[in-house]
């Protein structure tokens, strides 16, 4: 097992490990995460951390939550916030998708629903590129979007991102509200 | 309209209109090409651009210039960048196929029978030809479709539009195979020559490639569907909890909460702080704790941590103090030197002091007026006298010069 150090110290931080990550001693972390998937879970187990993957990412769950249910909540309440300004944004964003803070900011200008969503997203944040920047460094901290081109300033949406596309899926809406739902 | 009297004048004056036709092909999909830029492109000679016109090459519509559509079809297709895919309707192929045929069956004379002989071989090189275009064409338009449509509703009816192309083409296949297999079976057991079995052998590999290729595109079409389909659910799903959580019935309406509980992942737990106590042997003995205690002793000087503070400062630091010291003042000896007639000498030695002097002083005190004030004395030109004084408890003979005020 290699790179078990540099693993640790991303995953353990709520970060994600992407297979197509524009670093590429990120990508040796995944192939190796990948090659010995049941050998590096069993290892990490033994730390408390359940190692687990998905659709091109890995990430670490826990057995049992140090996040109380309020908190774990407002996460996932969080992230349905930024999803929706982000496909707001453009409905095609997700894995592969290349974006800058200032194609958000020129969106913003020229579409009120999501002036009227960027208003609302970060509480005190009324500068529409700070909010730009903010939802970028949200994404990028979390490793749903890696830096691609410094000079640029552009970004790129990692496969991780199907993680929290896949978890708004499988949430369950009541039958008896979705007639009452505007589409 | 005029029209080209033969391929080499067509050619010629394609050829002396390249850079337009290079420009105008390469913005053919903005529809605004103006004709002034278009003049510029011919060396500002109108005239030729009239020409262009007059010959149906290009097509005037208000201020803009646009390519004719047969010449446009014609670039893209031979360049291969069409997104039209060129495919009539399967019976034009196959009716053509049995047209030949039929007048070949019917045709006595043995030279225009070779000739439709020669119609039907050339019809199926026809028919391999469009389906292997067709084929990459729709492959290559399903991927651009795809990745560079950006308006949902309208990628998706393209990709729709795109699998009927498939079935045409799926369909051309099977219906040319069945012609060669069945349909027409008198023709190729009884006109089967050389030339036309290396034909019908030919066309049936095309065709059998371009069938693989297809069921290929097949399955990409439906796989590009259904992730549109997910990716519209997905967005509309969205845009339900959007909506409950601005109801604040997100928690009532949903599983939410149920899901929080059976989820725990680590990005949703409060940052870990890991606090570690370095071991006393590491402290003592590793050369790498040494660093960390210095940078540890800098942020203690810089005031992150531990800084000890003075204490007040005490009032008797606080009050005032002074410290009485006599002195004789030179300037008053100097000026009551001035107001009477002794020498310098006798003066100072004389004089009552208010405070106790010996000789040593009084012979400083002598020394620091004579210089003091160069410019109110005058020497008594080599005239010295000795004087016996008391220095450092030792009596002594002190020769000094006659002064006098000036």
């Amino acid at each position: 097992m290699q790179y078990t150090r540099e693993i640790f110290d991303t995953l353990s931080k709520g970060a994600f490990i992407s297979a197509d990550s524009t670093s590429q001693q990120v990508r040796r972390w995944y192939d190796a995460l990948d090659d010995g998937f049941q050998e590096y879970r069993a290892y990490y187990e033994g730390v408390g951390f359940i190692l687990e993957s998905g659709d091109g990412y890995f990430y670490f769950s826990r057995k049992e939550s140090k996040a109380d249910l309020q908190r774990k909540l407002e996460a996932l309440l969080r992230w349905i916030d930024y999803i929706d300004f982000l496909k707001t944004f453009n409905s095609t964003f997700g894995p592969g998708f290349e974006f800058t803070p200032s194609d958000i900011v020129i969106a913003i200008s020229g579409d009120v629903e999501l002036k009227d969503k960027a208003g609302k997203l970060f509480p005190g944040v009324k500068n529409f590129s700070d909010v730009a920047e903010k939802i970028t460094r949200e994404l990028e901290a979390i490793g749903f979007a890696e830096m691609l081109n410094e000079l640029e300033g552009s970004y790129r949406v990692t496969a991780a991102f199907h993680y929290i596309e896949e978890m708004m899926d499988i949430i369950a809406v009541s039958e008896e509200v979705k007639d009452e739902i505007p589409q | 309209m005029k029209q080209f009297r033969s391929i080499e004048e067509l050619l010629k004056v394609l050829a002396r209109e390249k850079e337009l036709l290079k420009e105008m092909f390469a913005k053919r999909k903005s529809l605004s090409f103006r004709r002034d830029i278009a003049e510029d492109l011919v060396d500002g000679d109108a005239r030729r651009l009239d020409l262009l016109l007059e010959y149906g090459v290009l097509r005037q519509n208000a201020g803009f210039l646009e390519l004719e559509e047969s010449y446009l079809r014609f670039f893209e297709e031979v360049l291969q960048v069409n997104e039209e895919i060129a495919i009539s309707s399967v019976k034009d192929y196959i009716d053509t196929l049995n047209q030949h045929i039929d007048y070949w069956l019917k045709e006595t004379n043995p030279r225009r029978k070779l000739s439709y002989h020669r119609a039907v071989v050339r019809t199926l090189y026809n028919i391999a030809g469009a389906v292997l275009r067709s084929t990459v064409d729709l492959k290559r338009n399903v991927d651009t479709v795809y990745k560079n449509e950006p308006n949902y509703l309208i990628k998706k009816e393209k990709l729709v539009h795109l699998d009927q192309k498939h079935d045409i083409i799926k369909a051309l296949i099977v219906e040319c195979e069945r012609v060669m297999d069945e349909g027409q079976k008198a023709f190729f057991s009884s006109a089967m020559d050389g030339v036309l079995r290396q034909a019908v052998g030919e066309v049936r590999l095309s065709l059998n490639d371009a069938y693989h290729s297809l069921i290929e595109i097949n399955r990409q079409i439906l796989e590009y569907l259904n992730l549109i389909e997910y990716q519209n659910r997905l967005l509309q799903k969205i845009r339900t909890l959007k909506y409950l959580r601005d109801q604040l019935t997100i928690t009532e309406y949903t599983d939410i909460r149920r899901r929080a509980l059976m989820e725990s992942p680590v990005w949703m737990d409060p940052l870990p702080r890991y606090r570690l106590k370095l071991s006393l042997d590491s402290l003592l003995n590793d050369e790498d704790a040494l660093s960390v205690l210095r940078s540890v002793v800098q942020k203690g000087k810089t005031g992150a941590i531990g800084r000890e503070t003075a204490g007040a400062i005490g009032p008797e630091f606080l009050e005032t103090a002074s410290r009485k010291v006599e002195m004789v003042d030179q300037q008053e000896m100097y000026n009551l030197f001035r107001a009477q007639g002794k020498d310098l000498f006798s003066f100072v030695v004389d004089f009552e002091y208010k405070v106790p002097m010996d000789d040593g002083q009084k012979l400083v005190l002598f020394c620091q007026l004579a210089t003091l004030y160069p410019d109110g004395i005058q020497l008594e030109s080599g005239r010295w006298e000795q004087s016996s004084m008391t220095i450092h408890e030792k009596n002594c003979f002190v020769e000094h010069p006659i002064i006098y005020p000036k």
